[in-house]
């Protein structure tokens, strides 16, 4: 293990995905199940543990929220119709809203990540040939197919925006590759046994967490971009997932189950 | 595709809905619905049946019946891991199912008879081609009428509602055509226990929410004893009463409340409402409820507004199993089995896991799966199963049973035999009368 006990950010124990920091690591965005029908984006406070809603008056499910490095747009999932979801990318000064809509019918968008500066938003989209990484621009124009083949998902910028982080099964199951931000020079990270989702880059952009079922349960591992140095960062019984890494590199927070309850923890990294 | 009310439902490719509904309409002796009877009526084991019904329909391959040599277009993208069957494997989502495979039988060729939620969901709870568009009684329905009514309500339903989708309600919820006395007595429960009677609701004065503060109802139900004169209660309608009924008995009220449960075996469930509904069910069952039905959601569509998770991933169908529906189930499936045996229950409670059909074999245009009835999965635990029998098998790519199919109504004769309902019983009653029950699982 490389890392510490994990310390409980949350209490509820209520189902939830996709922390991420904010403000330079003093709050956490994440989404919560609030109701058995309704998926609510959430912001906690650490110096408080308050937590507020992001959108109060929301009335449909929306997750996996994404923030720009200066926090200054975001974007997140929108459930708006039957098996329809649609990414809306939201400046965060005006709430005006730029939405990419990938079509009628059961058709959705998923796993959004902003570039750091703002300029683009990558995410996972069905295709004719699998499901694909591809990118728009932050007016949800200029649709740019980024992978071919196989199903990809749970992209993730590099700090420095010029790699992405992502998972395919290109070459059998879910693996974990990297490629340039345009799509070039795809590289498979590993090759391990069993599932690996949920890249995300550490602060200094050399290393990857991610979430690994190996040997039949969630935990979060941490590996460099060329495949060595994996560590294994949490280790428990129940499931370990939706890693972040705190801007200062120190410490990584994920939901954690414990006893059947999901919460937010943090560990630090030795 | 094609289309039901303004709702457009995916089928299987390469096949219209009046071909496949065609082929149907003659597999009954094909798919034995009208097929031989059981020469020996199975042993009356079942004092209780929990069926868990994965509303929406589980994808098979990516669940209990992968494909793992199959192209990619029809494998996905899950491992598969090797359970405690010898050759059995499952995909790596479910490893607590894997590790205890040695207690349940696995149906892998399962087939229904329509390509739509609310009919086949009929037929699958019925076991009649009529339900799909007539209003026939629900397996639970049958075990209440011919066990009777107790303290208890002999056929309870948990979830949030009866199950439908975006469309509309799913006929073969209840009593059907015997009446609402046959409907399911529905209870729902959070995901942290608290109990809920839509019920009561419908009764003044009475809040559910009272159900959770025993001194709370205990005070509101003196209240409700003096002033619910005659007249009063003739008002109320059959569930109301059976509502009102319920909780005045004190060792009926007790079974619904999970805060009894030691905190352990509350925790071992998961804080999630299917999990909670499951301890709910092995509770009922302990209190001598003849027929419980776990809904896994009130509405098939997985992610869309004010519906609740079911099993319908036309979208994303491998992020959402990977990330939701597999963990969850894998946990507590695993830990009912677990709690039934450690309670010594499991020899006289049988328990069905099944959906209404199966998913596309071939990855559809949204890199997900559709509906695929001719071939699908269901689970059977206790009541003197063969833990670890593998019944029937499916083709290459899971799109065709390889051996005999089993059917929705085989899956009713099955259990309503173990609950006591022969052949004669079920002749009287007439429902599935020359249905034979599967003795390949004993």
């Amino acid at each position: 293990m490389n890392s510490s006990e994990p310390v409980r950010l949350t209490t509820d124990g209520t189902l939830k995905q996709d922390p991420l920091f904010l403000k330079g690591g003093d709050e956490i965005v994440y989404t919560l199940l609030e109701s058995p029908v309704q998926m609510r984006l959430m912001r906690l406070k650490l110096s408080d543990k308050t937590t507020t809603k992001l959108h109060p008056d929301a009335t449909t499910n929306e997750f996996e929220v994404t923030f720009t490095a200066d926090a200054a747009n975001y974007a997140f999932v929108q459930s708006r119709g039957n098996l329809n979801m649609k990414l809306v990318i939201r400046e965060a000064a005006t709430a005006k809203d730029a939405v990419f809509d990938p079509g009628g019918g059961f058709a959705s968008v998923r796993r959004p990540a902003f570039h750091p500066k703002g300029e683009r938003v990558c995410f996972a989209i069905p295709a004719t040939n699998g499901q694909e990484i591809a990118s728009i621009g932050r007016d949800a124009k200029d649709r740019k197919t980024l992978t071919a083949g196989g199903i990809n998902n749970w992209p993730a910028y590099s700090p420095d925006g010029k790699q992405i982080a992502f998972c395919s099964s290109r070459d059998g199951e879910f693996d974990l590759y990297v490629m340039g931000a345009d799509g070039s020079d795809v590289k498979r990270v590993v090759k391990l046994e069993g599932m690996q989702a949920r890249p995300c880059w550490s602060p200094d952009g050399r290393r990857l967490a991610f979430t690994w079922n190996r040997d039949g349960n969630y935990d979060i591992y941490a590996v460099n971009l060329d495949g060595a140095g994996l560590v294994r960062l949490t280790d428990h019984a129940e499931r370990d997932d939706y890693a972040t890494w705190h801007p200062d590199g120190k410490s990584v927070v994920f939901v954690g189950e414990r006893n059947g309850k999901f919460d937010l923890y943090s560990v630090a990294l030795k | 595709m094609f289309e039901v009310g303004s709702f457009r439902s995916s089928l299987h490719g390469g096949m219209s809905r009046r071909s496949f509904l065609t082929a149907a309409a003659s597999a009954p002796l094909a798919f034995g619905l009208g097929g031989r009877t059981s020469a020996v009526p199975l042993e009356t084991k079942a004092k209780s049946v929990i069926v868990l019904w994965l509303w929406g329909a589980p994808s098979h391959l990516d669940t209990f019946d992968p494909k793992p040599n199959a192209p990619s277009e029809i494998r996905g993208p899950f491992g598969t891991i090797q359970t405690k069957t010898t050759g059995v494997r499952f995909t790596e989502l479910f490893p607590k199912t894997a590790a205890r495979s040695d207690r349940f039988a696995l149906i892998r060729s399962m087939v229904n008879f329509d390509g739509d939620h609310l009919k086949a969901g009929s037929i699958g709870l019925t076991g009649m081609l009529e339900g799909r568009d007539a209003e026939v009684p629900n397996f639970g329905s049958i075990v209440a009428r011919h066990r009777g009514a107790k303290d208890l309500p002999s056929f309870m339903a948990l979830g949030r509602g009866n199950p439908r989708d975006v469309v509309g309600p799913m006929k073969g919820f209840g009593g059907g055509n015997w009446g609402r006395n046959y409907d399911p007595f529905l209870v729902g429960c959070s995901e942290r226990g608290e109990t809920d009677i839509p019920a009561l609701k419908l009764i003044d004065g009475l809040s559910p929410a009272a159900l959770d503060d025993r001194r709370k109802l205990l005070g509101d139900l003196d209240r409700l004893n003096r002033e619910a004169d005659k007249p009063t209660f003739d008002k109320w309608d059959v569930t109301q009463k059976r509502a009102y009924g319920l909780l005045t008995n004190p060792d009926a009220r007790k079974a619904l409340e999970l805060a009894q449960e030691k905190q352990a075996v509350r925790d071992a469930y998961g804080q999630t409402s299917f999990g909670q509904s499951c301890l709910l069910a092995r509770r009922l069952a302990q209190a001598g409820v003849p027929y419980i039905q776990v809904n896994w959601s009130q509405y098939v569509e997985a992610m869309t507004p004010n519906c609740d998770f079911g099993w319908d991933t036309h979208v994303f169908n491998f992020d959402l199993l990977p990330d939701r529906h597999g963990p969850i189930f894998d946990r507590v499936y695993s830990t009912l089995l677990d709690d039934l045996r450690d309670r010594g229950m499991l020899d006289s409670t049988l328990v069905v896991a099944m959906g209404e059909f199966g998913r596309t074999p071939k990855i559809n245009g949204q890199a997900s799966r559709d509906h695929w009835p001719q071939c699908y999965f269901s689970m059977w635990a206790g009541c003197g199963v063969r833990g670890g029998a593998m019944i029937g098998d499916s083709d290459a790519t899971g799109s065709a049973p390889l051996t005999e199919p089993f059917t929705p109504g085989m899956v009713g004769a099955t259990i309503l035999e173990l609950a006591g309902l022969d052949t004669q019983a079920r002749a009287e009653l007439r429902v599935l009368p020359n249905m034979r029950a599967i003795h390949e699982l004993f």
